[in-house]
């Protein structure tokens, strides 16, 4: 309800419970204001944002005074202006002011309002708290003596990071921010997120790596999208000299509200790494790995050469390529366009495969679309109960994280169901702990409850579900109680998850990888969409499922039909309308009616001497995927291997040519995040010397291949997906200048898609799937006694091509490790840092081991990330028969010591 | 120590921190962090508490605390003489705690006795018009 609000005279609307400061800020009439972070919990301790309200005795602090009813405030009274320069002039006084040598000038908010009320010196002289620099390395500097106690960073840490890193200490003149005991960040939980740095209104925190790099005015700023996850977080990189200096997250408008994780804050340095590529690489000899120098005109020569060879000898089925979610939407569909239009195969695929194919298989089944229903705002703002399944998100997502924290804090209940104990489980209302691969069994069970308590929604089930008659009768032979022996948690433990999740107003379903990478990830899947479809807990804000995407531009990269199956606009390769359709649009003479080979089957394929050829663009099979051995065979056959990336990856070394490639801060284009928005992406700074941005390569390449691709720029690319993709015909460069915009987009008019299914599934009725509960592949015996589990860390990102060039991060989390319970170790007299060798029936690897609490008994969690210990030589191969996902997470293997 | 009592229990900081300090007479950081860790708090939010009380210090303290006066009702009246001979005999400093772990000095501003200037408090006694002699005697009649 809105009311009428006086200030300074004018008269302005006002929503119940706004608070002054808001509506002052959202008409731009300037209050000073240093505690009051809009995104933070209102504080009220500088006092410097008083203001006068008719009726009250004394001057309010306007961040914190609600409007429950019409009121008069005078912002500028020569009282209230005398009160906040004498609170200014105490700040000062015990302040430094070195202004001039300050690495926060022109960026101080103490500076600016010291300006603007014209305080030269501070009125009162007198000591001053000596408090001394404290230890945040290896990212922040922790300058307290400029500290004006403002609180903000506290706050931060506790309200949306959550790692409690700092707090008030000590009294009186003595207060100042401390962490435990005064030691390290590093030693006290932090995460390293940065967003005390960001929030800091004075030069008290500070990034090291900006350090005697100039002062804001010095910077050009550029507005783009963070390269590491799926959230896909706004960032404004600051740029001299062609160097990026820092870079800080984009407050409003953006997906991450002015939030960022410690990757997408701190982990630019590999930009400007001395290993990057900067000229194309020919293979000298085969055995030695050297590599030559050569021009593009070679490079491109020698692909159309040697790709027109083997496709004479062989046929184009012997080539294949995989693309990649770093890249951008356009490099995705030139890369699939190549493939399809001038080699004319179906053999393409990307990464995706081993992370969410299965989610995307499944509700394409039962839904009709296999993207996240819900948007990242919703779940912060909408979602009253979140289920979080199988998704170490603070680690993975950390900005899903915090808005899953502030929504915890609004009311939101979390059940958190992992066989670790993740951070985030100690903020759940409840926790469960399922045996490793038992996940079909505990949602058929939930589904079971859900049936048996009459937790169903009838109407939702009567009007937009089909064939619940059917499930209903296969459900009837479910037994609970085996379902309590399988799954490790007890009948009254499900019921109190089945009820809370069909019963609350809103509820989602949040899962990644725990899901996904195993032989049973579809049926996982279709477990879940049974849930949603049973309760009618989808197709409503905050309601919903939502697999949360891994890399950058993974969405982005499937939508665009770097899938054996699909077109892009997931159009079916099989339907010969769409082929005709492609077809004519492309000019292409005709187009290979068969579905491709997915990731795994090209490697398979490989080996047994079908496919020749192989052309990777920004990704690392020989560290990512399952049973490396396998992998580096089978690359090793390869008749002509083509390798496009930034770094000389793992996979690059066997490469017969590389192309060096432009990271994405040296590039345009759209990424498509976990909800899909489709964002922008800019340029910020220039590539290294010959490297070039992946769509150009492909243009270049497809010329020299003497087809006329004629792209002038990036933005030629996005309007022809305009053109062919339905659900981005409405997402045009233009609109794109302005706001960022979810798919499905039909036109310009179209405002985007927030939440998916209103009214109406694509499938037209969503379907219930019955699932069979099935072991893993490969279970724990007496050879083999424990469990393996991969996964990933919060300061690494993928196969590490990145981040170990990333000084600090490599600082925190270089080293190879392994997670076990510290029982298990206490048993096998293991310490804290002993090495140990790991041997599965695949391969052993050695590594350091630490103590854990969260992983449990018999267990051992491997981050994938390092090819030094890659965990990848131990898991298997074996495939999820429908999505054709290996299971990363289960394998057995043994322990020994070393 | 038994810290079952303190699982799931809310703003409990300032009474855990009091049991310890109870017990030891100080609170041994090592101990702190450990039960941080087994109750997962986070260190900085117990720090923040235990530095905002001035009763609580992390200094090893010995079996008996000894609070010396040295207010000005105190100092006057030989306040400096008891310092002495304790120093000399017990090798008492102030801050620090003697070798044999017996006892820790702390000179204060005014134990708000002076009436019965000059005073210590030893744990939770108090001893008044003291000379050095007294002083003496007090202390070897301590366990
Ligand atoms: S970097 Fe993040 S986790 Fe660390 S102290 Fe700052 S806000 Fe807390
Ligand atoms: S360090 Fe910065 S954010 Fe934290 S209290 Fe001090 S001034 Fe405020
Ligand atoms: S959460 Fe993801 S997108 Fe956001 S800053 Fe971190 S890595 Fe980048
Ligand atoms: S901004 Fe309102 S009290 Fe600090
Ligand atoms: S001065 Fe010693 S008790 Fe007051």
């Amino acid at each position: 309800m809105s009311i009428k609000v006086f200030i300074d005279n004018t008269e302005y609307d006002a929503e119940i419970g706004q608070t002054i400061l808001e509506v002052a800020r959202k008409h731009l009439i300037e209050i000073p204001a240093l505690c009051w972070q809009p995104q933070l919990l209102p504080y009220g301790a500088c006092r410097l944002c008083i203001v006068e309200v008719k009726g009250e005795r004394r001057p309010v602090t306007s961040c914190s005074y609600q409007i429950v009813k019409e009121i008069e405030v005078l912002t500028k009274t020569a009282e209230i202006l005398r009160m906040r320069k004498n609170l200014l002039s105490l700040l000062l006084s015990n302040h430094p002011a070195d202004c001039m040598t300050c690495e926060k000038s022109g960026d101080c908010l103490l500076e600016k309002y010291a300006y603007e009320y014209g305080i030269r010196k501070p009125a009162f002289l007198g000591e001053r708290n000596k408090v001394c620099e404290k230890d945040g390395k290896p990212f922040i500097i922790r300058d307290y003596e400029k500290c004006i106690m403002c609180g903000k960073c506290v706050r931060v840490c506790e309200e949306i990071a959550g790692a409690n890193a700092i707090d008030f200490g000590w009294r009186g003149f003595g207060v100042q921010i401390v962490s435990g005991f005064d030691g390290s960040l590093k030693d006290n939980g932090c995460f390293f997120c940065g967003n005390c740095i960001e929030v800091c209104p004075v030069g008290a925190l500070r990034e090291i790596s900006a350090e005697k790099k100039g002062r804001t005015w010095e910077f050009r700023k550029i507005n783009t999208i963070c390269p590491y996850c799926g959230v896909g977080c706004g960032i404004q990189v600051s740029v001299k000299d062609n160097s990026i200096v820092k870079i800080n997250a984009l407050p409003d408008g953006s997906v991450n509200k002015g939030w960022l994780c410690v990757k997408g804050k701190f982990g630019f340095e590999y930009v400007k790494s001395p290993d990057r590529l900067k000229k194309p690489l020919l293979k000298k000899d085969k055995k030695a790995g050297k590599f030559m120098e050569i021009s593009w005109d070679e490079a491109l020569d020698l692909i159309v050469n040697r790709f027109s060879e083997i496709r004479k000898k062989y046929g184009a089925n012997a080539l294949a390529g995989l693309a990649s979610a770093k890249c951008t939407n356009e490099e995705n569909y030139l890369f699939q366009k190549f493939f399809r239009q001038i080699i004319r195969t179906n053999n393409i695929d990307h990464c995706a495969r081993l992370c969410h194919a299965p989610s995307v298989a499944a509700l394409s089944q039962t839904l009709g679309s296999g993207a996240m229903t819900n948007s990242l705002d919703e779940i912060e703002n909408c979602s009253d109960c979140i289920v979080l399944i199988g998704s170490n998100v603070s680690e993975t997502q950390p900005v899903t994280s915090y808005k899953i924290r502030k929504a915890v804090s609004r009311g939101a209940k979390l059940i958190v169901i992992d066989p670790q104990e993740i951070e985030m489980a100690k903020i759940a209302e409840i926790y469960i702990q399922p045996w490793f691969g038992s996940d079909v069994m505990l949602l058929n069970a939930l589904a079971k409850i859900i049936l048996q308590e009459n937790l169903i929604n009838k109407e939702f089930i009567e009007q937009r579900v089909e064939n619940f008659e059917e499930y209903q009768n296969w459900m009837n032979n479910f037994s609970l109680l085996e379902a309590e022996k399988i799954t490790g948690i007890s009948v009254e433990m499900m019921k109190r998850v089945a009820k809370i999740y069909a019963t609350s107003k809103a509820s989602i379903i949040i899962w990644a990888m725990g899901i996904t990478q195993h032989i049973t990830g579809t049926d996982n899947v279709f477990a879940l969409s049974n849930l949603a479809l049973l309760t009618g807990q989808i197709g409503r804000p905050g309601a919903g499922l939502a697999p949360l995407r891994g890399q950058n531009n993974v969405q982005g990269a499937c939508d665009m039909g770097a899938l054996p199956d699909f077109f892009p606009g997931y159009q079916k390769v099989e339907n010969p309308e769409i082929r005709e359709k492609f077809k004519n649009f492309w000019n292409a003479a005709c187009l290979a009616e068969k579905n491709g080979l997915t990731v795994v089957e090209i490697f398979s394929s490989i080996h047994q001497g079908q496919i020749k050829g192989l052309y990777i663009m920004g990704e690392n099979p020989l560290v990512s995927d399952p049973d490396i051995s396998y992998v580096q065979e089978a690359i090793k056959k390869l008749e002509f291997l083509v390798v496009q990336d930034i770094f000389l990856t793992q996979t690059a070394k066997y490469a017969d040519l590389i192309l060096p490639s432009a990271c994405s801060f040296e590039k345009e284009g759209t990424f498509t995040n976990t909800e899909r928005m489709v964002q922008k992406v800019n340029r910020c700074v220039e590539p290294p010397q010959d490297a070039k941005p992946d769509w150009e390569i492909l243009k270049n390449l497809a010329k020299r291949f003497g087809f006329d691709w004629d792209y002038h720029s990036i933005w030629d690319i996005t309007r022809e997906i305009n053109k062919l993709v339905p659900i981005y015909a409405g997402i045009t460069p233009e609109r794109l200048l302005y706001a960022s915009l979810q798919w499905p987009c039909s036109d310009e008019k179209h405002s985007g898609t927030s939440t998916l299914h209103i009214g109406k599934f694509p499938a037209g009725k969503g379907k219930l799937k019955c699932v069979e509960y099935r072991y893993p592949y490969e279970l724990p015996d007496e050879k083999y006694p424990f469990i393996l589990t991969t996964g990933r860390v919060l300061t690494e990102y993928h196969t590490r091509t990145m981040t170990a060039r990333v000084d600090g991060l490599d600082q925190l989390s270089g080293e190879p490790f392994c997670l076990m319970n510290e029982n298990d170790l206490k048993k096998m007299k293991l310490k804290h840092g002993s090495k140990i060798k790991v041997i599965s029936r695949r391969g052993e690897i050695e590594i350091k081991v630490k103590k854990s609490r969260s992983v449990p008994e018999k267990t051992v969690f491997i981050p994938f990330h390092y090819a030094e210990a890659a965990a990848n030589i131990l898991t298997h191969h074996n495939l999820d028969p429908v999505a054709k996902i290996p299971e990363y997470k289960i394998c057995a293997v043994r322990i020994e010591k070393l | 120590m038994k810290i079952d009592k303190y699982k799931n229990k809310k703003g409990y900081y300032l009474e855990l921190l009091q049991d310890i300090q109870g017990r030891k007479n100080y609170i041994p950081v090592s101990l702190l962090k450990k039960i941080c860790k087994q109750l997962d708090i986070p260190e900085s939010k117990i720090f923040g508490v235990l530095t905002f009380y001035s009763q609580f210090t992390t200094e090893k303290r010995g079996k008996y605390l000894v609070k010396l006066c040295d207010g000005t009702a105190c100092h006057v009246k030989g306040a400096r003489e008891v310092k002495r001979i304790l120093e000399r005999k017990y090798g008492l400093t102030n801050g620090k705690t003697t070798a044999d772990g017996r006892f820790t000095l702390q000179e204060v501003a005014c134990l708000g006795s002076c009436f019965l200037a000059p005073v210590m408090m030893i744990n939770q006694r108090y001893f008044g018009n003291l000379t050095p002699e007294k002083a003496l005697s007090i202390f070897k009649n301590l366990k």
